[in-house]
């Protein structure tokens, strides 16, 4: 009889306690799910932010773009005629002291596209609104094209210029127009600061990157101007500017398009004897160009 | 004679593409707007349309459109002084443009283009 009664005691004692847990567990349950779902809530309004903030940033950037383009518009259209009208005249005969002018005319019309081109390439570099293609790029080949590209510059100042290149490198990603551009404006510096001797661009794999060398044994830079190479407007010392021309934009565009890939780029000289201009690119799928 | 049609907002372009074509024996039909293009391409049916693109009123990629959507056939080249073309050259060959010409263009570069897409 006792055992019975303690049994049915022990038994709603026990039904008790649980039914009491279940409460208390169904109520926690709630109150997780509202947490939950406040959680969710916040993330929901984190994304939208997340989302207009990203609008925003792109509706900036097309601002950026749209006032680049009008600027490039603006500055090239009175070239269109400028640079069309003079070579329809000079397909004249003319007298020498025509001839000259003309030449003269056409030269520094040139050099304004050539300006014109560098300035808006620098401000849309800086500005992250380059839009770079993203292609596989096999830089032996562009070491070979650029380098025969500018063999008439290095014919005209005697200077040997030689591509000392692998016949296949492994791939880097990137936009080949833009890293040619790269390559020309080095091995153009490199003829133009070299008054004898030879000029020798090298490729070569190391390891995770391919890395590009353009050798001159031309004047040299002071070491104090090193550091400064790559920022834009920087020529060493005014009577370089004078003799050799150009405005100290081709660095600093080269810095810039190297960087948007994922490379790097620097500079070693000995004045005097000469200077090595070196980039590396990191090889296809260690790291991604940065476009748009 | 084989026809083309230039098509530019700047009256100092308009006469220099006039001048080059014409020296080089083509027949030249200038428009300086977008919409006078659509107006006049259908009747002139030009061997090729040259096109420039950032123009005030309808630029030139609406023209564009229209005209592929009047006559798929009709060849269209764009004149641009952009650097970087956008939407890219080769994705707008794809789309069935004949050429993306650069400005400023020298006359010989211009008509070695012209020669190539007629050819
Ligand atoms: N290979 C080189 N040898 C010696 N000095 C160099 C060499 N390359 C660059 N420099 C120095 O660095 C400066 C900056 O070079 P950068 O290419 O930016 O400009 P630039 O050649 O003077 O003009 P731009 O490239 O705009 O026509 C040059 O003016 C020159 O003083
Ligand atoms: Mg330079």
């Amino acid at each position: 009889m006792d055992l019975v009664y303690y049994f049915v005691v022990a038994l709603a004692a026990l039904l008790f306690a649980t039914t009491a847990l279940m409460v208390l567990s169904i109520r926690r349950t709630r109150e997780l799910l509202t947490q939950v779902k406040r959680g969710e809530e916040a993330l929901m309004r984190a994304h939208q932010r997340l989302k207009s903030a990203h609008e925003e940033l792109k509706s900036v950037d097309k601002l950026k773009t749209d006032f680049m383009n009008i600027a490039a518009h603006e500055l090239k259209t009175p070239l269109v005629p400028m640079v069309g009208y003079l070579h329809l005249i000079n397909r004249k005969k003319l007298g020498p002291e025509d001839r000259e002018s003309l030449d003269i005319a056409l030269r520094n019309t040139k050099r304004l596209q050539r300006l014109v081109d560098d300035i808006l390439d620098i401000a849309k570099l800086e500005s992250k609104v380059m839009k770079f293609r993203v292609e596989d790029v096999q830089l032996a080949d562009l070491v070979r094209d650029s380098v025969a590209g500018a063999r008439p510059f290095a014919g005209e100042k005697g200077i040997t210029l030689k591509a000392v290149a692998p016949r296949r490198l492994q791939l880097v990603h990137g936009d080949p127009g833009r890293l040619a551009q790269v390559l020309t404006n080095l091995i153009n510096n490199a003829i133009k600061f070299t008054d004898r001797g030879n000029v020798v661009v090298e490729a070569r794999a190391r390891r995770g990157d391919v890395a590009v060398e353009v050798r001159d044994t031309g004047i040299g830079i002071a070491k104090e101007d090193i550091p400064k190479l790559f920022t834009k407007f920087f020529q060493a010392e005014t009577s370089a500017r004078r003799k050799y021309g150009g405005t100290g934009l081709g660095l600093a565009i080269c810095k810039e398009i190297v960087q948007a890939h994922g490379g790097k780029i620097w500079a070693d000289s000995e004045p005097g004897k000469g200077s090595t201009f070196s980039f590396s690119l990191p090889i296809k799928g260690k790291a991604l160009i940065t476009t748009e | 004679m084989v026809k083309i049609m230039a098509v530019d907002d700047e009256p100092d372009i308009i006469r220099l593409l006039t001048r080059i074509l014409k020296r080089a024996g083509y027949e030249v039909v200038a428009c300086s707007s977008g919409e006078e293009c659509l107006k006049k391409f259908r009747a002139e049916k030009p061997d090729l349309i040259l096109l420039d693109i950032m123009m005030p009123g309808m630029d030139g990629w609406h023209v564009y459109k229209r005209i592929k959507e009047i006559d798929e056939g009709q060849r269209v080249a764009f004149l641009t002084v952009l650097g970087v073309p956008e939407p890219s050259r080769e994705a707008m060959i794809e789309m069935g443009a004949a050429d993306y010409i650069m400005k400023p263009f020298t006359p010989d570069e211009l008509l070695k283009r012209v020669k190539a897409i007629l050819k």
